[in-house]
């Protein structure tokens, strides 16, 4: 995730030293005690420990006796503005992440209004910007008021700073749809994620030879497509009835 | 060996698309004089059948089957039998019974006009079958492109807007290649097939190198083709795709099959610019339509039933 599609990164990234605390980070494979320099705000030298020197002006943090980890990042985290500020909003969410170690969280878009138009994403991050404790990203919808039958304007979105596309908790209505979506993103460079299998079979196909499709502009059918929709991935016994009535 | 019907662009190769060409130019000679009158079908009958709507295609079939002094009638699924649930099998043996020497049809299933041409001895042009093809447009497009180029070998040929759902992009890309031109088609990734390349057309979805091309092509968004939503919206598709003079070189020829959603695939002051040759598309449809009837109608023993003939002779 590019660092300039976060938003609410005033601070100036600190200068530290970290001494003898217990280094954990699994991708990088370090799990032992170590002196950790850090300048600018970045990581700048692991070090054995009592080896790092102080750079001139760095704080100094006793780190012995204590675990130190990499920033946390939270992709899915739902700040609830604009709509449901009386359960949580930027300000808030954005705390209680940096209290919980999180460096940088991801908005979904399941607010109210949905998060599905450029204006808005704007306006969010320019709110992000004035009330964020942390670096925030948002991932506005893949589809019109989440409702899955429209994609969003996902090329503007992107130029806004959008950082992927998610209908979040709300499966895209169909497999066509996710896979449009998919395609689409092409021009944009965009991810899309989505956290709930697709509801609908992939659709009618009329025919399957490849060559005849491309060049007929019939539909078809798509390997991808019949592989999403195997009834043995995970579903509710209502689709996989579905899924046996219309399968061809 | 005579063509017995014209269905795709496929069953061409390019010294019969260079025949009709050739055959077209001098077509081109008599609508230039007062009186446009051949008497080289005196005699034939030829139908139109179309069952979509068309305002191009099917006037200058009926214009080119005249000038070459043909006997044309229109038929058109409204007011017809076909509203009382005739089938095309049967509205084509019928009409098949009146003995026209040829066949024009438009429909909107692909692979209408190959079953058409199955059950009738006539000569069959498809004027557009589906999303499959559309070939007298092509061949009018390669024609337009041939009097401003000269020959397209090596030339480069962006088509743009929706491929998906455009039987004149099947057409052109296959039409365009077979004349040596390099096709490239660009468009939002959901209005270009999956698998186009097969044509032999390479894909963009930026027009960022717009700028290579010696001819652009845009097509319209083909709304009543379009069963669901393939884009956000039309304005950021013209963000994207719009074919405009920010967009343009002076150099640049700009095609458009018609009908032209102005402000949509193309800016209007590029339509009304003398790089488009819209019109001049318009103006070959006739010719070469006179073309490819004469091509298939011209020393064509009339109306023999050969059930066995190939589709292609």
């Amino acid at each position: 995730m590019a660092a300039a599609m976060l938003t609410g990164m005033r601070a100036p990234g600190a200068d530290l030293v970290i001494r003898g605390a217990h280094v954990l980070d699994p991708h990088t494979k370090i799990d032992g005690v170590h002196d950790v320099v850090v300048r600018g705000g970045e990581i700048a030298a692991v070090a054995a420990p009592g080896s790092a020197e102080t750079p001139p002006g760095a704080e100094e943090v006793a780190g012995e006796g204590r675990r130190l980890f990499p920033g946390f990042v939270d992709p899915h985290v739902h700040l609830r503005t604009p709509g449901h500020e009386h359960k949580e909003h930027i300000e808030t969410g954005t705390r209680s992440a940096a209290a919980g170690g999180y460096c940088a969280v991801v908005a979904m878009p399941n607010t109210d209004p949905v998060l599905d138009s450029a204006p808005l994403l704007s306006a969010l991050r320019d709110a992000a910007e004035r009330d964020a404790r942390v670096p925030v990203g948002f991932m506005p919808a893949i589809t019109r008021g989440l409702q899955g039958t429209e994609l969003t304007e996902m090329a503007e979105l992107r130029e806004q700073g959008a950082v992927g596309f998610t209908d979040d908790g709300k499966p895209v209505v169909s497999a066509g749809m996710l896979r449009r979506a998919m395609r689409y993103q092409k021009l944009c460079g965009g991810v899309s994620r989505s956290t709930r299998r697709t509801r609908r079979s992939p659709g009618a196909a009329s025919c399957t030879r490849a060559r005849w499709r491309r060049g007929s502009g019939w539909p078809g059918s798509r390997r991808s497509a019949r592989r999403s929709w195997s009834p043995a991935t995970r579903c509710s016994p209502a689709t996989r009835r579905r899924a046996r009535t219309s399968s061809t | 060996m005579p063509m017995r019907h014209l269905l795709s662009i496929d069953d061409l190769d390019r010294g019969a698309i260079e025949r009709i060409l050739a055959r077209a130019a001098s077509f081109a000679e008599v609508s230039g004089r007062e009186i446009k009158k051949l008497p080289t079908l005196r005699g034939r009958r030829v139908l139109n059948l179309f069952y979509e709507n068309s305002t191009r295609t099917r006037s200058s079939f009926e214009i080119a089957a005249k000038t070459l002094s043909a006997d044309v009638t229109n038929f058109s699924p409204s007011g017809s039998s076909v509203a009382k649930g005739e089938s095309l099998k049967d509205t084509v043996q019928t009409l098949s019974a009146y003995d026209p020497a040829a066949i024009v049809v438009r429909h909107p299933h692909a692979g209408a006009a190959a079953m058409v041409s199955r059950w009738t001895p006539a000569a069959v042009v498809n004027a557009g079958d589906g999303k499959h093809e559309h070939p007298t447009q092509a061949l009018l497009d390669v024609y337009t492109l041939h009097r401003r180029l000269g020959a397209l070998d090596g030339k480069r040929v962006w088509i743009v807007g929706d491929i998906a759902h455009s039987r004149v992009a099947r057409s052109d890309i296959l039409a365009f290649t077979k004349m040596g031109a390099h096709v490239t088609v660009c468009g939002p990734p959901t209005l270009i097939p999956l698998g186009i390349e097969a044509l032999g057309a390479t894909v963009r979805y930026t027009l960022d190198d717009l700028r290579e091309a010696d001819v652009v092509y845009a097509l319209r968004m083909q709304n009543e083709r379009m069963t669901d939503a393939y884009i956000p919206s039309l304005r950021e598709y013209v963000a994207h795709y719009q074919i405009n003079g920010r967009r343009l070189g002076p150099r640049q020829i700009v095609m458009h099959p018609g009908p032209v959603n102005r402000g949509v695939e193309i800016a209007g002051e590029v339509v009304d610019s003398p790089q488009a040759v819209i019109t001049a598309q318009v103006e070959a449809g006739v010719v070469v339509r006179m073309a490819v009837l004469y091509e298939l109608l011209a020393g064509a023993r009339s109306g023999a039933p050969e059930p066995t003939a190939p589709v292609l002779a």
